[in-house]
């Protein structure tokens, strides 16, 4: 049965079917729109924080670590109560759109991508911004500076962030409600495919998944070699 | 005057490490900042390049006061240049590097060539600019890091350790451009050796650091002394005929003459009883004398031997209240190696 | 370097846009339950209302309770569930305007093939449901206040069974609600209530040999569509306490002015229309008849 259900898979995979390839270009949307907003949030969030002593950073710093492992149903459940038509955004009408789980979603991994950068940068040796201080760079010209050699272990943080998102269930199902053609993304059709309790789709997917899971590592391994070159 | 300190100190978890009641630097000229590894050099470097903030006191630069705010401290820290000891080179080439504080500057295209040319040619690394900046060499990325300096045109450059770790060619060129900035831009220069002969040769003034203080009592325990090789070997230092020290080898370029001049530490000297070194006590060889006098001092205990000749020890208030020395006493000055300093 | 990075980001910002624009004017958003979904139904009849009337819905599948959830804060434009008492409950508080009798199912009772508590045969559901319970035989619920939840409570209410009241906290509608549920008195060794869905239901009670009530449609498709099948087989059938109808109600604009209730209203009339219901009664899953519809007769 699991043969046979491969095979058909493997058929829906080269006929390029049309349901399929709207999912997935579904989620590759959402995905990179929360990961892009994410990214503007985040990296210069975590430059900021990185580069600053400040009151209260070593709180800052336990808070974010802590928000890395919220699970994604409770912020499903809080965007939830907020844009849902009786929460205090619901004239906006976000519910059950890719809005909605994009919302979601970057505040699933503006931790992932602060916390990552944050620990880009500090990796970069104390010099670069006594150098470029010292050749008279103002602070937001030093951060530049840093965040540029700091470039591969950000650009690990974003892909890493982008994994999350692209592999995530419970924001997308809901906030997304997995509407077919608006909001059915890859994991949201698997889940339901497997409710159905028909394969062929969810094995298709689960492969197309695996892909990007297995490409997004390998690009974060490739930039973890740069990263470990730098500091020769 | 170009910087002037007043009550200065910067405290690191409640040490101490620079302790400057009063300093001042003049313009258009080059001093050397001398003194053991950890004097504090490094620290009083990165407090006149405004990198650091002093615990206490203040710095005037230029008859300011110097504002620990972000905006003025930008503008007044372009006027100065801290060049490192191991200086780290941005990602790019050699060109990139050296344009980089030019850039920051929002100078016209135009004359970053310009500048940046000129930097590279007085540093003669012309035939670099299209280099990757971090395969270059220990000795070539200083000079670079000078020519990413001297593009500035600064009022002030600062230099840790210039001559450090570069073989002698380099150590040769890297002096004649700091005479070069300071005669032809009236560049002020504060460089940080350990390196007598350099700061001898090319320094109008020398400021000599120990334990975070100025030292200005240079002249006490220098001796003119004979250097000898015994024919088992040994390296003998004699100040007198009956004060001879046993050491490790000569450094290179010191001639076996009758006439060299030996400096003793104070600070890194010690004190033994005469039995605890028979027991095994003493680590470092040292000469036998008797306690002639003891004094109270700014930089802590004053302890005056004589060997034969008049050695000052200096110790910490601790150190003397656990030894507790008393004048008559017969004793041991201990001399570790890196307290002995030639003068070439 | 640095190209390649513009161009990704520029290419980025592009998908984003495009993501953000998707949504056209003339859809309305209907929440229905997984069982209506996943039976298949939907993707037949929602292309040919698109296509007559130029109206998209776009479809939010949950379980009953959420289903109705929804469309009592207003997230939804129509709602379309089979639990008649909370539907017409529904209404009577002002949140649909008028529920539309649209087609009915049946539940089935469905047990391991060697049948050890003795059903088949029992005749009405009553009795089914007391034997499965004189015999503590394994019963798997459905546990998430279903419209099947709903249906289980109300036939062991009838069966004479003891029952007793159970508090359960659960999430609905994104605020934790606490539920209480009825289930048979002192049935801890024998009761498994699993809060999945039905198809999770149907292969957790396969694979422990247990009863349970289940929907047709999703049964059939469990037993006929798949490859291995459920072994269970059905046990009890045919009672009219077992009748499963399915309602659609247009969310009420005077409760929420924001609602497209005029697009939802004509997809509740074309429902109940000749078109549709002709449909419904042609769809077959596994060969099988689904579905028949309520408002025209066939």
């Amino acid at each position: 049965m699991i043969l046979d259900s491969l095979h058909s898979a493997f058929l829906l995979l080269v006929s390029w079917d049309a349901e399929m390839i709207e999912i997935v270009a579904v989620s590759l949307r959402v995905s990179c729109a929360s990961t892009l907003v994410a990214a503007l949030v985040g990296v210069p969030s975590g430059v900021v924080i990185a580069l600053n002593r400040f009151p209260g950073k070593r709180l800052c710093l336990t808070v974010l670590n802590t928000l890395l492992a919220l699970p994604t149903v409770v912020i499903g459940l809080l965007v939830y109560s907020f844009i849902s038509r009786r929460g205090v955004f619901g004239p906006l009408e976000l519910l059950y759109t890719q809005k909605a789980i994009i919302i979601g979603q970057v505040i699933l991994i503006i931790p992932v991508v602060t916390t990552l950068t944050i620990a880009a940068i500090s990796r970069i040796d104390r010099r670069y911004r006594r150098t470029a201080l010292t050749l008279g760079a103002t602070s937001v010209q030093m951060g530049w500076v840093i965040l540029k050699e700091a470039r591969f272990g950000v650009m690990a943080a974003v892909i890493a962030a982008f994994g999350r998102v692209i592999a995530e269930v419970g924001i997308s199902m809901m906030l997304g409600g997995n509407a077919k053609g608006f909001t059915r993304t890859m994991t949201t059709a698997m889940a339901l495919e497997y409710d159905k309790g028909e394969f062929v789709l969810a094995i298709a997917l689960g492969a197309i998944l695996l892909t990007f899971a297995f490409s997004i590592n390998l690009m974060f391994h490739f930039l973890q070699g740069r990263i470990r070159g730098d500091d020769v | 005057m170009m910087f002037e300190l007043h009550n200065l100190t910067r405290q690191y978890g409640g040490n101490t490490v620079l302790s400057l009641p009063r300093l001042s630097f003049s313009a258009r000229k080059i001093y050397a900042l001398r003194g053991a590894n950890g004097a504090g050099k490094s620290t009083l470097l990165n407090l006149l390049a405004l990198l650091d903030r002093p615990s206490a006191g203040t710095i005037r630069f230029r008859g300011e006061p110097v504002v620990y705010e972000s905006a003025a401290l930008t503008r007044m820290r372009r006027r100065i240049v801290l060049v490192d000891q191991n200086p780290i080179m941005f990602t790019g080439t050699v060109w990139s590097n050296v344009e980089y504080g030019l850039k920051v500057r929002k100078l016209s295209a135009k004359q970053r060539e310009l500048r940046v040319t000129g930097a590279l040619e007085r540093v003669d690394m012309r035939a670099f600019a299209t280099a990757d900046a971090r395969t270059l060499s220990g000795g070539e990325g200083k000079r670079v890091a000078l020519a990413r300096a001297l593009a500035l045109d600064p009022e002030v450059l600062l230099c840790d350790e210039p001559t450090a770790n570069v073989d002698r060619e380099h150590q040769e060129a890297m002096l004649k451009i700091l005479v070069h900035a300071n005669e032809l831009n009236h560049t002020t220069i504060i460089f940080a050796t350990h390196d007598i002969s350099h700061s001898n040769r090319i320094a109008h003034e020398t400021v000599v650091l120990q334990h975070g203080r100025v030292n200005t009592d240079r002249q006490l325990n220098w001796y003119g002394v004979h250097l000898r090789k015994t024919e088992g070997g040994s390296h003998q230092i004699v100040f007198a005929e009956n004060a001879v020290l046993e050491t490790g080898p000569f450094p290179a370029g010191i001639s076996y003459t009758r006439g060299q001049r030996v400096h003793l530490s104070p600070h890194l000297l010690s004190l033994q009883r005469p039995g605890w070194a028979e027991y095994g006590n003493g680590k470092h060889p040292n000469l036998p004398g008797t306690i002639t006098g003891i004094q109270a001092d700014k930089a802590g205990i004053r302890v005056v031997v004589d060997v034969a000749v008049s050695i000052d020890v200096l110790l910490s208030s601790q150190e003397y209240e656990s030894f507790r020395p008393s004048v008559g006493e017969r004793i041991l000055v201990e001399v570790p190696p890196d307290a002995v300093i030639f003068d070439p | 370097m640095r190209v390649t990075l513009w161009a990704a980001l520029a290419g980025l910002i592009m998908m984003t846009s495009v993501a953000v624009t998707a949504a056209a004017d003339e859809v309305i958003t209907m929440s229905t339950t997984t069982s209506t979904q996943a039976s298949g139904l939907l993707d037949i009849l929602l292309p040919q209302f698109t296509e007559a009337s130029g109206i998209e819905v776009k479809v939010v599948a949950k379980g009953t309770g959420a289903a109705i959830r929804d469309g009592m804060d207003g997230n939804v434009d129509v709602i379309f569930v089979h639990a008649r008492e909370r539907e017409e409950q529904f209404v009577a508080e002002g949140y649909g305007t008028k529920r539309y009798a649209v087609m009915h199912n049946d539940f089935v009772i469905v047990g391991p093939a060697d049948d050890p508590a003795g059903v088949r045969g029992s005749g009405d559901v009553q009795e089914a449901m007391k034997r499965i319970a004189d015999h503590s035989a394994l019963f798997v619920s459905r546990g998430d206040d279903s419209g099947t939840h709903t249906k289980e409570q109300q036939i062991w209410r009838l069966s004479g069974v003891p029952t007793e009241e159970v508090g359960t906290e659960i999430v609905k509608g994104g605020t934790p609600v606490t539920l209480s549920f009825v289930v048979p008195a002192d049935s801890e060794g024998w009761y498994r209530s699993i809060g999945q869905g039905m198809g999770k239901v149907l292969t957790f009670a396969d694979e422990m040999g247990a009863y349970t009530l289940t929907d047709r449609g999703t049964f059939i498709k469990y037993k006929y569509g798949i490859d291995p099948p459920i072994s269970l087989e059905i046990v009890n059938e045919g009672a009219p306490e077992l009748a499963n109808p399915y309602g659609v109600i247009p969310v009420n604009p005077e409760k929420f002015p924001h609602v497209k209730y005029d697009q939802a209203d004509t997809f509740a009339r074309w429902l109940v229309s000749e078109q549709a219901q002709q449909l419904i009664g042609s769809y077959r899953l596994e060969g099988k008849q689904l579905f028949f519809p309520d408002a025209i007769a066939q």
